[in-house]
Order: C-alpha cells, then structure tokens, then sequence
C-alpha cells in the first residue's frame, strides 16, 4: 500500500539526469506526502465508529424503502450491470430481511472490533467484520439500486467501507496508512462536486444554472419552506448559480490549503443544509465524509496529541 | 494504486458512464435542467377498495415513485400486465385488496421558473378486479414501449 518510488530513483550523474531526477524526485515526494501522509490512528478509530453507526441510521431510517424491494412488483426487476454480471436474482422478503440483518449486526461488530491493542488476530477480526459490512453493504445497494433507479451520493460510503476493510482500525500513534485511508475518502468526496456539475453541462448543457431544476425539485417533492421559493423563481435562479459555482470551485479543497479547505468545507457543509431544508434531500451517506477532514482524535479517550488543526491533513 | 483505480473509475464513470456502471456511474442527479416555461410532471395511484377510495405513493407497491416513473412514459398507455403487477403488489401487502386502480399524470404549468396555476392529472394505466362494477376509463393513447434500460 505504501508507495515505495522514492526509494528506487536512480543517482544523478550531471546537470541534464539531475533536472529529470529532481523532477521525479519532487514528483514522488509530493505524491507521498499528498496520499501517506502521517495521520493518528485515534482518527481513524473514532472515525471508523462514526461511519458504522451512521450506515445503522441509515439502513435503519434512511433505506426504509429498500426492504419494500422484497416484494416489488417483478416486471419492475430492471438489474443493473454489476448484477447481471454475478448473476445476481432479484431480491426476495425473506432474502432481503437477511441481509439487513447481516448488515446491522456487521457494523455492530466493525464498531466493536475498533480497538487501540494491536496484533494480528485483532486486525484480521476487524477486517474481517469490515469486509463482511462492505460486501453486504454493496448487495443491499444493488437490490435497492435495480429497479430503475440509481442513487449516486452512495460511492463515497462504498469507498469509505473499501478503504477500512483494507486498513481496519486497529492499533494508535501516527500511522501513514491512516493518511491513505482519510485522503482517499477526502478526494471522493470532493471529486461528487466539480463531477456532478460536469453531468450537468453533459446533460443540460453550460446553461443549466439559467433553467428550473429547483422550482421541479420542490414541485415534486418540495418542503413548505422549499414551496415558498416557488412564488420567487429569481431567487431560485440565483441559488442554482451559487450551487454550480460551488460545486466547480469545490475541487480547490483537494489542495492541503487549511484557509481554501475551510471554505470549501463550510459551504459545502450550508450547501447540502440548504438542499435538506427545500427539498428534504440530505445525502448523509455522502456528506458524513465530511468527518474525514477533522481532528477526530480529540474524541478519542487515549488519543494522540492533537497537533493538527481542523480540516488539516 | 489502488487509489489510482479508485480516482480513475469514478472520474471515468462521470464524463463517460452510466447508471448501469455503477458504482462508478455519473453523479447526475438533478442535472437535467427543466424549462422555466414548461411543465412539471409527477406519477401517483389512485385506488378503490370494497371501503374507500384513496390516493397512494409508489411506496405501497415496494417501489420509489421514481423508478414507477422512469420506466413508464408519461405520454403512452402502461401496459397491462405492468398496471396488473402493481396491483398483485398492493394487495399481497395489504389487508383492505385494490379492486379498481389507476395510475396518474400531474402536470404542474411553469412560467418564469415559478409555479403557474394548479396540477392537472390524466390517467395512462387502469386496472380493475372481477369484482369492480364502477367506472372503466378509456384511455385513447399508444401502448408504452418497453423500458430502454439504463441508457443514461
């Protein structure tokens, strides 16, 4: 996992072999600083409890719908890729109570197996449960997925799940594989906002902002603050501006810049505050991410010394 | 790399994918924008049972109101052995049976981005027990394709 290069560029023999060398050199020092950088695994252990628990509310109180899946209408049954791949039948009520109950009980255990003892059999049971949430959390989103119609704020927590079952929480002190884990999950979540507004001008077109996606949103499923705005279609227009604006400018927060990554993270934070308030959309299992930016660690009962500010790292 | 794969696939996915990659699919949700002069369009099912008579969301047929709709055209007929499935979906799951339902077309007229006037609804699928003696709506349009699949 941890990125070796450095370590194997040749020695410079001139000025012409040293320039290419430097570059590289440069190259590979910033790509390991940028993904292994040094983070504590007090993070990760309070972050990976966080993450586990929300996906409970989740399957819980956000995915009520998923079960309904069980005895939907079969001409309905429209699977998509992955699951005509492997095959996959359509769910059933028995098969889907199941793998909520999988699902439930894994991520108890994910948050039970976080644990500052290290050793192997600690880490092995921990990614063990994590690869078990994991493979079942992907299950439950392809049958909740194969009816038409596709969630796509769901990668981040897929990838979030990925990530802790390769490096599973497990152990304290600074760690650069914790570094990996948190930046991983950093560059996904910021990638959903400059990509998301790339589908926009895929599909609308560079004008999108100037049209009335908010006015359909709240008509379909608007909130009564969400109906008020549909009396003021200028400010809606503005707010659609604002929100592309955003979602383009959302990419400066890959940079390691603390003041650009605390705007970027506090808008971002207002953004999906907004959209929950109009249209009652909050996209939790995307915007939990938002926890991967912050020191954590101070939550952690032995945490590490806490030397990082927030959104730093 | 796996960080490479995971960043290249879901870069890829977005500006040359679609849902039928998932999970490394487009972000597109809300990103079709919607004529501040044209129309707004929701599905919805009314229903008949031997007690009453109501109006239903997709959730009572184990389904989301959006996937009813996207793979049912708002301008054509439901087929109906689909309407039909919906109906055996009701009633497995509910003690007071559907014995007449139809699914709906609300339109809502826009002008400048704001809402202009109120919903108006036509009916594209009705379905009816042996046992419903009450009114048959007669729907004059072509019958509905099958779905394309997941083209975008």
């Amino acid at each position: 996992m941890i990125d070796s290069s450095t370590a194997a560029l040749p020695a410079s023999e001139g000025p012409p072999v040293l320039a290419t060398t430097s570059l590289k050199e440069r190259f590979w020092s910033w790509w390991d600083g940028y993904w292994y950088e040094e983070m504590p695994m007090e993070r990760l252990r309070v972050f990976s409890r966080a993450i586990y628990l929300c996906l409970i509310f989740v399957v819980v109180f956000v995915d009520d719908w998923v079960p309904l899946h069980g005895w939907a209408p079969r001409l309905f049954w429209q699977p998509i890729g992955i699951a005509r791949v492997l095959n996959i039948p359509a769910p059933t009520e028995t098969s889907m109570a199941v793998l909520r109950t999988l699902l439930l009980a894994s991520c108890v255990s994910s948050i039970l197996l976080v644990t500052a003892r290290d050793s192997t059999v600690r880490r092995r049971l921990a990614r063990g449960s994590n690869a078990v949430v994991f493979l079942s959390h992907a299950l439950w989103l392809i049958w909740a997925f194969s009816f038409s119609k596709v969630d796509h704020d769901r990668l981040t927590m897929m990838v979030m799940l990925g990530v802790m079952t390769a490096i599973p929480a497990v152990g304290s002190g600074p760690d650069r594989r914790v570094g990996w884990v948190l930046r991983t999950i950093q560059v996904v979540f910021l990638l959903a906002y400059p990509l998301s507004a790339v589908s926009k001008f895929r599909k609308s077109g560079i004008m999108w902002a100037s049209q009335a996606t908010f006015a359909r949103a709240i008509i379909r499923r608007g909130t009564d603050l969400g109906k008020w705005f549909l009396n003021h279609g200028s400010l809606l227009k503005f707010g659609q501006w604002a929100f592309i604006t955003f979602e383009v400018a959302a990419i400066a927060a890959l940079s390691r810049n603390v003041r650009v990554r605390v705007v970027v993270l506090v808008g971002i934070f207002f953004l999906h505050f907004f959209t929950w308030l109009i249209i009652g959309i909050h996209f939790l299992p995307h915007s939990i991410a938002l926890l991967a930016f912050l020191p954590l660690e101070r939550l952690a009962r032995n945490g590490a010394p806490a030397n990082e500010g927030v959104v730093h790292g | 790399m796996v960080t490479v794969v995971i960043v290249t696939l879901t870069v890829l996915g977005s500006v040359a994918g679609t849902d039928d990659h998932w999970p490394f699919a487009p972000f597109r949700m809300f990103s079709y924008g919607n004529n501040p002069n044209g129309v707004v369009r929701r599905m919805v099912v009314e229903l008949h049972t031997p007690y009453r008579f109501v109006r239903v969301g997709a959730d009572s047929f184990g389904l989301r109101r959006s996937e009813i709709e996207e793979q049912t055209p708002w301008n054509r007929r439901i087929p109906d052995e689909r309407i039909a499935d919906l109906a055996r979906a009701y009633n497995r799951t509910h003690r007071h049976k559907a014995v007449h339902l139809q699914l709906l077309v609300l339109t809502t007229q826009m002008r400048n981005g704001e809402k202009a006037g109120d919903e108006t609804k036509e009916i594209i699928g009705d379905w009816a027990d042996p046992s419903w003696t009450g009114e048959r709506a007669v729907i004059d349009r072509p019958l509905a394709d099958p779905w394309p699949g997941y083209t975008e």
